[in-house]
């Protein structure tokens, strides 16, 4: 027989077996855990809660911080598995967490803005947070949208915040890197929050960043193959999975005015944007900064984070470099050792 | 459960017995056997169970879900073996070519390898079928998706694997040059593996069919409204006519037509559209034929996208080609199709990146997006017309109700910090007051 037919062979054979010990591992796995890290719910407001992330000692730092995520996916990515989480690192480093839970918008959420989520959600979420630990300002640790908005936030409300710090957010949007930028230049944004009735869909949003990487796809499901062998291996993959695929929709009229307002005019740099009638000056940004970029991010280029630096008010910031992409800063396992260290250090100098 | 892990650890047992038999030096013999065996084991197996659960009542309903996958699975199985057990005789008569003349041997090795990917597809369908089955039984519905996925991934590695099997068939025989390789390359081949990849942008329902209750509509109300109802059936016949350009790529000329037709649509209807009284079903006639016009746009741009996805699909095979002679040169060729699969995912991954990346495409899908939904809200706004008399809530109606309250709870929100401030303002003052 020729050497590439057994080959063929073997690859079938090879395959098949994975397939079916993954089959057998997949009925002994019974529910896919993800966000297991204990927390309570300290304050809700129609879909929103805000958790504070259970301490079994008293926190070493005084001033608490409170984790603004992106609207897009959810904050369970922070916390995805007991060995890749950057929330638990936070709280092992002596920090008090608070943490923002959008949930799950629905037809009614439709007309949320920019103002709602801003000037309101986050405004009473800080609020809450400033009372109940009695201190004028806290600190903000915000990621990709959620930076965005918190930028904006920081911007108009400096004097509640001490330190901001932001991971792979979006800022200048007139670059043209990655595909997501790109495309956003040329669709009307108002056909489609209209054709979806005000509410768009998370698996839309999925399904524009799977076809940033074409090949993406293909090269995760001859990963999984290569996992199904191994329980843990397969599980980790899971979580991923699961965290990916529980996106919510995005209310319409927020959705609408960031991709039209920051994606397309790019007002924030441009002095232009505003949100609630008023007008966001990165110039009364005046807090110390720490802006986090990963160098291989494909959906938040760097040079669509870096400018952040440039625009801002404040004499105290730093620029952060990571190797790795949008998520992997967060659940790699370079990022266990470095990324919180460095954060917690950077906040510890300025507590 | 038990009998289910027994079954699957037998059928892996038995691939890899099988793969050794093939190797051996009587594979014809020694895969029959093989084959006999695992049939006797999974009859065995399979009459355990229905023995086993026959007489326990408590289990029936989980008795008749095992006994339809084991059905399933073993019919499936038993067909997949089947071509296995063919394909090893496929490869007996092959490697046993004393005598025979060279076209011959040549043409049990294209047979083989023709029963070799139909074995292949069978097996996949029973991995399929099993995983729909075992999916009912397993919790949580994401693991399918993941399946599925994977299965799809899969197939597509196997498709891969047909279309390039002429050229490994060159390598192996040493005829093999840049030029021949180019030849053999069939465009109509490949398309398929490009719509494989890229199965979104090649939806298996049309637009047309979609409108086709649109059409009725617009054809009834004329024939109860007016005596036009011959007019506008020639005029549809003349579309029909001149649509053989769409298929044929001529875009450019496809447009041309249609915008003419457009126009004499337009300018013929207009006028007897200004007799007839306002009305919900006149406004309805209006958006279908709005609608008709966005979805032949749709579908002009829908094939140019297409249109790039093939072509870029060939660019791939270019840089293959040039990867595989490389290859030959250095006298490295891999006898293992994994590294050749992957080496053809990062190419792809670099071609459709800048195909992605370009102006065209970026106005091209933004432009199929804009038009699929204002098809859709066109449709929704009839649907809205034809139940308007019925005691139905309508999307829009709940729209109103929805801003109305958003705007409620904003006011409220409002006034609630306005009071929660001035009540602290008039606390600190008071205060102050009685201090003084």
């Amino acid at each position: 027989m020729q050497d590439f037919q057994l080959s063929m062979l073997k690859d079938f054979s090879d395959n098949t077996s994975k397939f079916l010990k993954g089959m057998e591992l997949l009925q002994d796995i019974k529910e896919v855990d993800i966000a297991s890290t204990p927390k309570t719910e300290v304050y809700h407001e129609d879909k929103l809660k805000l958790y504070r992330y259970n301490r079994d000692t008293k926190a070493t730092f005084k001033t608490p911080v409170l984790i603004v995520y992106a609207l897009v996916n959810t904050y369970q990515m922070l916390d995805l598995q007991p060995d890749r989480s950057y929330i638990k690192n936070l709280l092992e480093a002596g920090l008090d967490v608070y943490l923002i839970d959008w949930g799950y918008p629905t037809k009614m959420d439709k007309y949320l803005s920019m103002d709602d989520y801003i000037n309101g959600y986050i405004n009473n979420c800080v609020d809450y947070v400033r009372k109940e630990n009695k201190v004028d300002k806290i600190n903000i640790l915000s990621i990709c949208q959620g930076g965005t908005f918190s930028v904006i936030y920081s911007s108009l409300f400096p004097e509640k915040i001490k330190n901001l710090v932001t991971h792979v957010t979006p800022i200048d949007f007139s670059v043209n890197d990655g595909l997501l930028f790109r495309w956003s230049k040329d669709m009307d944004f108002e056909k489609l929050v209209e054709g979806f009735d005000g509410l768009v869909p998370g698996s839309f949003l999925n399904d524009g960043f799977e076809m940033l990487k074409p090949m993406m796809k293909i090269q995760k499901s001859t990963g999984l193959i290569n996992s199904m062998e191994e329980k843990t291996k397969l599980l980790n993959f899971l979580r991923m999975e699961k965290w990916i695929n529980a996106s919510p929709d995005q209310a319409g009229a927020c959705f609408l005015q960031f991709m039209q307002d920051l994606y397309q005019g790019n007002k924030l740099i441009k002095g232009e944007l505003e949100v609630g009638g008023k007008k966001v000056n990165l110039k009364n940004l005046t807090m110390p900064l720490l802006n986090i970029y990963a160098t291989y991010d494909h959906l938040v280029p760097p040079t669509a984070t870096i400018p952040l630096n440039d625009y801002v008010g404040t004499k105290d910031k730093t620029i952060y470099k990571f190797e790795g992409g949008h998520i992997g800063v967060f659940v790699g396992g370079k990022s266990q050792k470095e990324l919180s260290p460095a954060v917690t250090k950077w906040l510890k100098e300025r507590d | 459960m038990e009998t289910q892990q027994k079954a699957m650890n037998s059928f892996v047992e038995t691939a890899n017995k099988f793969q050794e038999a093939m190797k051996s030096e009587n594979p014809m013999e020694k895969s029959t056997e093989v084959y006999k065996n695992w049939w006797e084991n999974q009859m065995a197996m399979f009459n355990n169970t229905t023995t086993e659960h026959k007489t326990d009542n408590k289990v029936n309903e989980t008795f008749e879900k095992s006994e339809e996958f084991f059905k399933n699975m073993y019919t499936a199985q038993l067909d997949a073996f089947k071509k296995a057990a063919d394909f090893n005789l496929g490869m007996y008569n092959t490697l046993n070519s004393f005598g025979k003349t060279s076209t011959e041997t040549n043409q049990n090795f294209l047979d083989l390898n023709s029963t070799w990917n139909t074995l292949f597809e069978s097996w996949n369908k029973t991995l399929n079928s099993t995983m729909h089955s075992l999916n009912t039984m397993m919790p949580g519905t994401s693991h399918q998706e993941l399946f599925k996925n994977a299965m799809n991934t899969n197939a597509l590695y196997f498709k891969l694997q047909d279309f390039y099997k002429p050229f490994f068939q060159a390598f192996h025989t040493k005829d093999f040059s840049y030029e021949g390789m180019k030849n053999m390359f069939d465009p109509s081949n490949y398309k398929k593996v490009t719509e494989e990849l890229f199965s979104s942008f090649f939806p298996t329902t049309n637009l047309n069919t979609m409108l086709e209750s649109n059409m009725k509509m617009v054809k009834d109300f004329f024939a109860n409204n007016t005596t036009v109802n011959k007019d506008f059936q020639e005029y549809w016949k003349l579309f029909t006519d001149k649509f053989p350009y769409l298929i044929s790529g001529d875009f450019a000329k496809f447009t041309e037509t249609f915008k003419g037709f457009n126009t004499s649509l337009t300018e013929t209807f207009s006028p007897i559209m200004k007799l007839v009284a306002p009305s919900k079903e006149k406004e309805n006639v209006e958006l279908a034929m709005v609608n008709f016009d966005k979805a032949a746009t749709y579908q002009l741009k829908l094939n140019e996208l297409q249109n790039h996805l093939y072509k870029t699909g060939q660019h791939v095979s270019t840089d293959m080609f040039t990867y595989l002679t490389e290859k030959m040169k250095e006298t490295t060729m891999t006898t293992s199709f994994q590294p050749f699969f992957n080496e053809w995912v990062n190419i792809n991954e670099k071609h459709y990146t800048n195909l992605f990346s370009t102006e065209e495409f970026s106005k091209l899908k933004a432009d199929l997006t804009t038009l699929s939904f204002e098809i859709k809200k066109n449709l929704e706004k009839q649907f809205e017309n034809r139940i308007e008399s019925l005691p139905l809530v309508v999307k829009s109606e709940m729209d109103e109700l929805y801003k109305t309250i958003h705007d409620l709870k904003k006011t409220v929100k409002t006034l609630e910090s306005k009071l929660a401030t001035e009540t602290t303002t008039t606390r600190t003052t008071t205060k102050k007051t009685a201090t003084v």
